[in-house]
Formats: structure tokens, sequence, C-alpha cells
């Protein structure tokens, strides 16, 4: 073949695929896209290699209709699609079968589909690993049975009154459901997460009477994860006590007293995130449950009532990884006292959230050597700035500061110039910060790569260098 | 400090620093694992690299024989080519065909840090660019038949990336 003596082919010094595929790993969608249009061996080498089309979605305009005449053309193969607005009429369409295959993604907004139509698009996408469906309307005269199984499906997320038992038996290894509709599916919910128990271990739902009752009867129900959508304190507190391997529990809306939270540290021995809200306390509430919480790493407090004041002083989370407050007020020193026994913690958040004195603030930032990450919102400050500790500094790396709060521009500058480590600075909406505040705060932080400052909550103004 | 003795494909001999040649993953299997004893005088032949090429890539290994080993990466995670050291990036530039025989070679000594460099260089050239500015780029012929490439250029408008 090569004794020709023609002045150099593209073949004599072209590469192997798998080099070509290391290349095209490094492209973004649209340069993905023109390489599959170079010529037939790249869009072979392209088309072939799956991980590279993981990162794109097949997108179609709103309010398309579906149906057997809809395309027949080759498609990318990209293995996730996006319906919005759809009507759904095809049934195991020619079309839909070599792109279903491919699919390990699907996600339906606003579409309009019959339980049929929809069973017979799954019972082509044997790669099918995560399902959404959207406010999607889901017609269904008699529930069907299903007839085939999608054993790689791991996530189900239901946003609308369109569960059905029938899920249960066709994904029977679901490991992730989140189910946001309201109670009127009990039955069906309750089928569904019957059929899935053994497997499943994230849990997100509205949290009711009859499905706690009925989940209690599951004996091969393990959760790992449970996130209470609603207020009804009960039924997650009977979840809990008959749920002990939970280690993330999260109920943002509940407003739980100081006692149950007790009960649930003792019931979930490895509960390593809590994310609650609080019950209104008139005068000062005492955070016992902590001293049940262990091996807390994530700690998320709400108070329902505005300025609540807690005090931390005598409790430890040694592992504590993260934590924010919101609405709260630590009497004098005590969170400071608090996190002086978390000497892993790398985030804090404060919202709305009343604070004795400033330079108290520094040094219990200055105490804690891992945080690198601070928010700060709406927080309110006593008006008298007392002197700060010399050699006080801190090793954050990302600082936000947003809403109006009693901190002045001097404040600011103040901790900044304690936090020389500074990558990302934000400062939302915050007291006037003027241009000559922001040259000497970029002049104070060598490594900044990254300053947001936006004057208004809608109209961000990016300052990055 | 131990050398050993490397033969080109046009059968010309490098004597090289022994922690030079284990950059490459072939040479270093053959004295780790094969157990051919440098001290023999013999020289390992690398019949699919040419002395240019060789030359070129060893001058690469000696820069970059301390760098220590590169983290893991992550199969999903976005790739990055704006972090290429601005050292292999002024070696890196060449013509196309010393590149790509560069890749071949390293792809041959199993050399993963050269050819991740190499790759990004080449993802560099393709970035940005439509499917005829990257044919001019490589050089490439339009193989496929009439009106294929707008049927393509049709699908590829129902595809974008994901946002996460």
């Amino acid at each position: 073949m090569a004794t020709h003596a023609e002045p150099m082919s593209d073949f004599e010094f072209d590469l192997p695929p798998e080099l070509w595929e290391q290349i095209f790993a490094h492209l973004n969608g649209q340069s993905l896209l023109s390489a599959r249009m170079v010529c037939q061996r790249w869009r072979a080498i392209a088309d072939r290699k799956r991980s590279l089309w993981t990162k794109m979605r097949h997108r179609f305009q709103y309010g398309l209709q579906l149906d057997e005449q809809f395309a027949r053309d080759r498609w990318t193969p990209a293995t996730s699609i996006r319906l919005n607005g759809s009507k759904i009429l095809l049934v195991e369409s020619s079309w839909w079968v070599p792109l279903g295959e491919r699919l390990t993604d699907i996600n339906l907004m606003c579409c309009k589909v019959t339980l049929v139509t929809l069973l017979g698009m799954l019972r082509r996408t044997p790669n099918l690993e995560r399902l959404s469906l959207y406010m999607v309307l889901v017609d269904c005269e008699e529930e069907p049975v299903g007839d085939f199984q999608l054993l790689k499906m791991r996530e189900f997320h239901v946003r609308a009154d369109s569960t059905f038992g029938v899920f249960g038996e066709v994904f029977p290894r679901l490991s992730s459901l989140i189910l946001e509709l309201g109670c009127i599916e009990q039955e069906r919910s309750c089928r569904l997460i019957q059929l899935v128990q053994g497997t499943l271990k994230r849990l997100r739902f509205r949290a009711t009477k009859y499905l706690a009752l009925h989940m209690s009867l599951m004996n091969r129900l393990q959760l790992q994860h449970l996130n209470v959508i609603g207020s009804y304190e009960v039924a997650a507190l009977y979840l809990c006590h008959v749920q002990p391997s939970i280690e993330e529990l999260l109920m943002p809306k509940v407003d739980a007293p100081n006692s149950m939270l007790c009960l649930i540290g003792t019931k979930l021995p490895r509960l390593r995130q809590l994310e609650t809200g609080l019950a209104k306390v008139e005068t000062i509430l005492t955070p016992s449950f902590l001293a049940t919480m262990p091996q807390l790493r994530k700690l998320s407090l709400t108070a329902s009532l505005n300025k609540q004041q807690i005090n931390f002083t005598t409790y430890k989370c040694t592992h504590l990884n993260e934590l924010y407050l919101n609405c709260l007020q630590p009497v004098e020193n005590s969170l400071q006292a608090f996190l002086s026994g978390s000497q892993k913690l790398q985030k804090l958040e404060l919202f709305n959230c009343a604070l004795d004195s400033w330079s108290n603030v520094l040094t219990m930032l200055a105490d804690l050597p891992s945080l690198r990450h601070l928010k700060l919102g709406y927080l309110r400050l006593p008006d008298i700035v007392t002197p700060v500790p010399p050699n006080l500094r801190t090793n954050l790396e990302h600082l936000e500061l947003f809403g109006r709060s009693s901190m002045t521009s001097a404040m600011i500058v103040q901790l900044c110039s304690l936090s020389p480590q500074l990558k990302v600075l934000h400062l939302c909406k915050p007291p006037s910060v003027d241009d000559s505040t922001l040259q000497t705060l970029r002049s104070l932080l060598p490594l900044l790569t990254r300053l947001v400052h936006c004057k208004k909550p809608s109209g961000f103004v990016d300052c990055s260098n | 400090m131990s050398t050993i003795k490397l033969e080109t494909s046009d059968g010309v001999k490098f004597t090289v620093k022994t922690q030079v040649a284990k950059c490459s993953g072939t040479i270093r299997t053959m004295l780790e694992d094969i157990g051919i004893n440098p001290q023999d005088g013999e020289a390992i032949p690398l019949s699919n690299v040419h002395s240019t090429i060789l030359q070129k890539i060893l001058v690469w290994a000696e820069h970059h024989v301390d760098d220590p080993e590169p983290p893991r990466e992550d199969a999903d995670a976005a790739k990055r080519t704006d972090d290429i050291c601005s050292w292999d990036e002024d070696f890196l530039k060449v013509d196309q065909r010393t590149l790509f025989d560069v890749m071949l070679a390293a792809n041959y000594l199993d050399m993963k840090q050269l050819i991740a460099v190499c790759c990004k260089t080449v993802a560099n050239m393709i970035k940005g660019k439509t499917a005829d500015q990257i044919r001019r780029t490589f050089n490439i012929e339009n193989d496929f038949p009439p009106g294929e490439e707008d049927k393509i250029r049709l699908r590829n408008q129902f595809c974008e990336e994901r946002s996460r």
C-alpha cells in the first residue's frame, strides 16, 4: 500500500483511536459536536466512546408531539434526554428503539402521556439509571402489571401526582426515591416503597401517619438518608424510631422541640447530618440534644422564633465539618465556646443571627484552623467596635457577605486583612462598599481569583480580575 | 548513577540515566518485571521509535523526572486544557507531524503524563473551530457522502451539554 511516492498522506501520521478518544475527552459539548462532523473516522471514534456522551443531552423545542412520524435520521449518541411540554404518543416506535437503548437519563417536564405509552418507552431503555417526572400528567385507567425490569435504574424523582406501584415492579433495585406530591397518592406511594425496600437508601417524601405506619412493617427497609417534606413531626419521629440506620436526617420544615431531638439522637446512633427547625421557646433554648449526637458532621438549625436565644456553652461536636445557623441569638460567648470544641469545622454559615461582639467573632474564626468557607448574612452586631487582639489570622479561602447587616466596611476590611488566603470574595448587597474599599480589599488579598460585588440582589456586577 | 542503553528503529544507540528511562512504563516493566539487567551493556531495542523523536522525548523526560505522581483523575470530572505548564507549551511548539510522532512514541513507551499533555495540546487545536476549520487544521478530507454532513448538522442541533 505504501509504495506510492505520494506526498505524505493523512494516514501516515494519524493517531490510533484510543489517542483520539483521549483528545475528544477534553472537548466541550460544542467542539465535540463539530469534531463528529469532520470525517467518517472521527465520527465513528467519537460516537463509539460512551463516556464522551454522558455530559450531553438531547433537547427538543417546547410542545413537540412525539409520534411514529417524528424522525428517522441518525441521532447523536447523547445518553440523556429532556422533553418539555411534549405530547407523547409513540409506542415502541422504530426511531425510539436505537435512541432509547443508549439512554441513562430521562427527564420529562409538563408532558402528557398515558401510563401504557410511558411503560412502552421505558421497555426500550435497558440502560436507564435515572428518571424524573416533573408535572407530568399520566393517564391511567387501570394500573397495568410490570412485565419487564430495568435493573440499572437507581434514581426516581416524581414531582407530580404520577406515582404508581408498577414502577416498583419495573425498577426493583431503586436506591433513591423522591416523591414530591400531595397526599392523594399514599396507597400507590406505599406500594412503590414496599416493592423497592430491599435496595432503597435515600428517600425524600411527605411523611404522613399512613406511610409511617406502613413503613414500620417493611422489615427489609434500611434507610440511610431521610428527607421529610412538610411539618408533620409525629410521622418524622415515628420513622426515626423504626429506621435506626438513618445517617442523614433532613426535616427543615419541622419545628422540633429539644425533647424530640433528644429522642431522635438516642434512636439514631449513626446520625451524621441533621437539618431541622427548632420549636418556639420563649426564653433561652438549651440544645441538650447535641449530647445525644456525637457523630454529627453537618448541622443546620433554623429557629421558628426570630432572635431565639440559645445557649451552646456546655456542648461539643468534635467531628463537626459544617454548621448553619438561622435566626438564632447565641448567648454571650456560647457559640465561641461550642466551636472551640469543633476543630474540624470547614464551613460556617450564619443567617439573621445576632452576635455579641465583632472582636469575639474574629477571635472565634481565628481559633478554627480548618475553616475555609464563611457566609454571613443579615448579621446583627452591637454598634460598638471593640479593639481586636493582635496577631489574629484565619485560613479562610471563601467569604460571602450579603444582606443589610450591621457590618461596616471597616469590619469587612478588618476581616479580609486577617484572611490572606482568601481566593473568593462575594459581597452581595452589603453595607455600602465604595470603590476605594474594593481597591483596599484587592491589595490586601494577593491570592484573590474572584471578587463579586453587587449592589442590588438582581444586578450582579462581576468585578473579577 | 546507573545508566542503560536504548536502540532506536534507525539503529542509533542512546545512553540514558535509568531513572529518566523509567519515565516510560514500557521500559520500567522490562527492567523491573521481566528482569532485563542493564549491566549487561545490551541495548534495549525500541523498534517503533525514531532517533529524532527519542531525542526529543528524552529532553521531556529529563525535565519531568522528579515530577510527583499525578492524582488519580475522576473519569467524570471536567477535563481542563488550560493547565499546560509553559515549559511543556514551548516544548510542544512543533509541526503537527512531529507532535503526532511524539504522541505515537509516548503511547508505545507508555508515558501517561506526556500523552496527557499532548492530548490537551491537540484538543486546544480543535476547540472553538467549525468542522471545516478543523479539517484545514489537520489536513483531513471530508469523506462523507453528499448530504450526510447536513444530516449530522441537523441532528447536532438537537443536542447540548447538560448543565449539572
